[in-house]
C-alpha cells in the first residue's frame, strides 16, 4: 500500500513538472524581469496620446481648416538601454489616434514605400475603372517623433530603472513644435540574491 | 529474509548504487570535456567545421550558457551577424538567471566537484559579451540596437565593480558608437576612459585611440585636454590627401588560450587512502600573443596594435578565484575522508570503492568562453580610393570600397572574415 502511494505521489510531482501554459488578458499586467514590457509601451502610449489631444493645437487646426489633422508617425528613436521593440509602442499610439476620432492617419514612409510599388503595378495590370492613381495621396498636418530614454542606477544585484519617454508634433507647413509630451516610469528590480 | 541475507542484500544495492554513481559522475567529466575541448577542435578544424560541431552538441544545462557564448561568437565570426545576436541574447537571459548564489551549487562545490556549477561567466567574459552584440549590431547598420550594448556594457561594468572588468574595447567601442551617431561628449568620455584603464595596465596607447582623443577634444573645444596629449602623444593627426579615404580597423585576433587539468593524487598514510587534489590551469602563454599584426589589403597594410589581451583577462580571472577554488578544494578532501573513513568501518569493499569514488570525482572544472580573441586590435590607415581585395585565406569575404573624403570601419578576424560600414 506504501508502495503504491509513494509511486503515486512521485508521479504526481513528475507531472507537476512539466512545461505549464497559462493564457492571460492582454491587458493583465505582469512584470517578470523589470524590463520594459507591453504593459509599459500601452500604459505609455494610451496616456501621452490622451495628453496630446487634450491640447489645443487639435482645435486650432480644426477651425483653421475645417476638418480633423492628418498625423503621421515619423521616427521614434530607442535610446535607452533595452532593446525595446519600438515597433509595438508606435502601434499603441497609432491605435489610440486613429481610436479617438479626432485625428486622421496617413501611412508612414516605410510603409508607403510598399503601397506605391504596388500602386505602380496597379498602373501597369489592372484595369482603368479599378486602379489606383498616383498623386492623390494625402499629406500629413503633423509628424510625431519621439525618444526613449533610461537612467539606469546600480548597485551590487538591484537596479533602479528610471525611463523617460518624449513625444514632439511637429507642424509639417512650418516646422513649429505644437505639442511636447512626456511620460516617466521608474522601477526598482530587486534580483534574487539565492537559487536553489 | 533473515536479518544477514537482508544486510547483505542492502550491502550489494550500496556497491551497485555506488559504481552508477561513480559512472554518472564520470559520465558529467566526459561532457566537461566535449563541451570544452571545443577549443582545441577549433585549432585543427576550420571555423565552418567547428560550428557544424557545436551545432550538434547536445550542453548539460549547466553548461548552456558557455554553449550559447561560443555558438554566437562562431556565427560572429562567420559574419552570421543576426543569428549571433540571437544566441548570445540567449546566452544573456541564461547567464543573468545563474547569477543568484546557489546552495546546491555550494553543496556539490564541497563535496564532489565544481563541474557541477552553472557556468557564470568571468566578469570580463559578461562585458565581452555586450562588445561582441555590439559589433553585431553594427555590422547590421543598426546604431540604435548596438547603442543599447554599449549602454548595458557600462552598466555592466558598473554593476560588476571589479577592475577586471573595466575593459579598453568596451570603452572604445562605445566611442565609436557614439561618434556614428553624433553624441560627441559620450564618445570623448568613453575613449578618454579606454585610455585610463590602458594606462591603468601599463599598456601603449594605440595610435587611432591617440587620434580619437585628438581629435574629439579639439572638436569639443577641450583645448587644456588637447594640449596634454599633443604632449603626451608623439602621434599627430595627418589630414586626409585628396581622392584617399580613410579606414578604421577592428581586428578580433586568434584565440584565447584554453584551461587544462592538474590533478594530484598521493597516498596518505595517517589517512590509509588517497588524497587528490584538482586544479584548472593555463598552459604557459605564447611569447608573441600581445604584439601587435599586419592587416593586408589587397597590396596595402595596415599595422594592428593591441587594445585589449583577452589571454591575459582570462588568465588573471582565473588566479583571481585560486583562493576560493583552493578552499574548496580542501573542504572537498575533508569531506571526501570522512565518507571514506565511514565507509571503511562499514566494510572494506564498500571503503575502498567509496575511496575509488573520492578519487574520480575529483575533476577540475575547466570551463571558459574559450573560443574569444586571444587579443582585440585596432588600427587605422589611409589609402586611395579604390577596391580593395579580402585578406588572404577568405575567398568569400566582401571586397572593401575605399571611397575619396569618407571613413569606413572595417570589423575583421584571423580567420578571414570581415565587414565593412561607412563611418561618416
Amino acid at each position: 500500500m506504501t508502495r503504491w502511494l509513494t509511486l503515486l505521489v512521485t508521479l504526481s510531482l513528475l507531472v507537476g513538472c512539466g512545461t505549464q501554459v497559462t493564457r492571460l488578458d492582454p491587458d493583465q499586467t505582469m512584470d517578470l524581469s523589470g524590463s520594459w514590457n507591453d504593459t509599459d509601451s500601452r500604459l505609455v502610449a494610451e496616456e501621452m496620446i490622451q495628453d496630446a489631444l487634450s491640447h489645443p493645437w487639435v482645435s486650432q487646426f480644426t477651425s483653421r481648416a475645417g476638418q480633423a489633422p492628418t498625423v503621421i508617425v515619423g521616427t521614434v528613436r530607442n535610446l535607452s538601454h533595452e532593446h525595446i521593440n519600438i515597433n509595438t509602442f508606435v502601434n499603441d499610439m497609432e491605435r489610440s489616434l486613429i481610436n479617438s476620432g479626432r485625428v486622421s492617419f496617413v501611412a508612414s514612409s516605410q510603409e508607403r514605400t510598399e503601397i506605391r510599388q504596388e500602386r505602380i503595378d496597379q498602373d501597369l495590370n489592372a484595369t482603368e475603372q479599378t486602379r489606383n492613381a498616383a498623386g492623390n495621396e494625402t499629406g500629413a498636418d503633423f509628424m510625431l517623433k519621439g525618444q526613449i530614454n533610461t537612467i539606469i542606477d546600480v548597485a551590487s544585484d538591484d537596479q533602479v530603472r528610471y525611463y523617460q519617454v518624449d513625444l514632439t508634433l511637429i507642424s509639417m507647413k512650418d516646422n513649429r513644435k505644437v505639442w511636447l509630451g512626456q511620460k516617466k516610469i521608474k522601477k526598482l528590480v530587486e534580483n534574487s540574491k539565492l537559487r536553489y | 529474509m533473515t536479518a544477514t541475507a537482508l544486510h547483505a542484500a542492502i550491502r550489494s544495492s550500496l556497491y551497485a548504487l555506488l559504481l552508477v554513481g561513480i559512472g554518472l559522475l564520470q559520465g558529467c567529466a566526459i561532457q566537461q570535456w566535449q563541451s570544452t575541448g571545443i577549443g582545441r577542435y577549433l585549432d585543427s578544424h576550420s571555423l565552418a567545421d567547428t560550428l557544424t560541431e557545436l551545432a550538434s552538441q547536445t550542453p548539460a544545462n549547466r553548461d548552456r550558457p558557455m554553449y550559447l557564448l561560443n555558438l554566437g561568437l562562431v556565427h560572429h565570426l562567420l559574419g552570421n551577424y543576426q543569428h549571433s545576436n540571437r544566441e548570445l541574447e540567449a546566452a544573456k537571459a541564461a547567464l543573468e538567471r545563474v547569477q543568484a548564489l546557489s546552495v546546491t551549487e555550494g553543496f556539490t562545490s564541497s563535496t564532489i566537484n565544481e563541474t557541477f556549477n552553472d557556468y557564470s561567466a568571468t566578469p570580463s567574459e559578461r562585458v565581452l559579451l555586450h562588445v561582441v552584440m555590439a559589433l553585431n549590431y553594427l555590422a547590421l547598420q543598426d546604431l540604435d540596437s548596438a547603442r543599447v550594448e554599449v549602454l548595458q556594457s557600462d552598466v555592466r561594468m558598473r554593476q560588476l565593480g571589479d577592475e577586471a572588468a573595466e575593459l579598453a574595447s568596451a570603452r572604445f567601442v562605445a566611442g565609436l558608437v557614439f561618434e556614428l551617431n553624433g553624441e560627441r561628449s559620450n564618445a570623448m568620455i568613453s575613449y578618454r576612459k579606454a585610455e585610463q584603464i590602458l594606462t591603468r595596465r601599463k599598456l601603449a596607447i594605440p595610435l587611432l585611440l591617440q587620434d580619437r582623443l585628438l581629435t574629439n577634444s579639439r572638436r569639443l573645444g577641450l583645448e587644456s585636454e588637447y594640449r596634454n596629449y599633443l604632449d603626451r602623444f608623439q602621434y599627430r593627426p595627418i589630414p586626409l590627401p585628396d581622392n584617399h579615404g580613410e579606414v578604421l580597423v577592428l581586428y578580433l585576433n586568434g584565440k584565447v588560450s584554453s584551461m587544462h587539468q592538474r590533478r594530484i593524487s598521493i597516498y596518505a598514510p595517517s589517512l590509509e587512502h588517497n588524497v587528490t587534489i584538482s586544479q584548472p590551469f593555463y598552459p604557459p602563454r605564447k611569447p608573441s600573443l600581445g604584439a601587435g599584426s599586419m592587416l593586408r589589403l589587397g597590396d596595402r597594410g595596415v599595422t594592428l596594435e593591441l587594445l585589449e589581451d583577452v589571454d591575459a583577462l582570462a588568465r588573471e580571472a582565473l588566479q583571481a578565484s585560486q583562493s576560493k577554488r583552493v578552499a574548496l578544494s580542501l573542504a572537498r578532501v575533508a569531506t571526501k575522508h570522512k565518507l571514506v573513513k565511514n565507509s571503511r568501518e562499514k566494510d572494506p569493499l564498500l571503503g575502498l570503492l567509496t575511496d575509488l569514488a573520492a578519487i574520480l570525482t575529483e575533476v577540475a572544472d575547466t570551463r571558459s568562453w574559450n573560443l574569444l580573441p586571444a587579443t582585440i586590435q585596432i588600427g587605422t590607415v589611409q589609402l586611395p580610393a579604390g577596391t580593395y581585395s579580402p585578406q588572404q585565406g577568405s575567398d568569400s569575404a566582401p571586397t572593401l570600397v575605399v571611397r575619396a573624403g569618407m571613413t569606413q570601419l572595417l570589423i575583421a578576424n584571423s580567420y578571414g572574415y570581415q565587414t565593412a560600414l561607412t563611418y561618416n
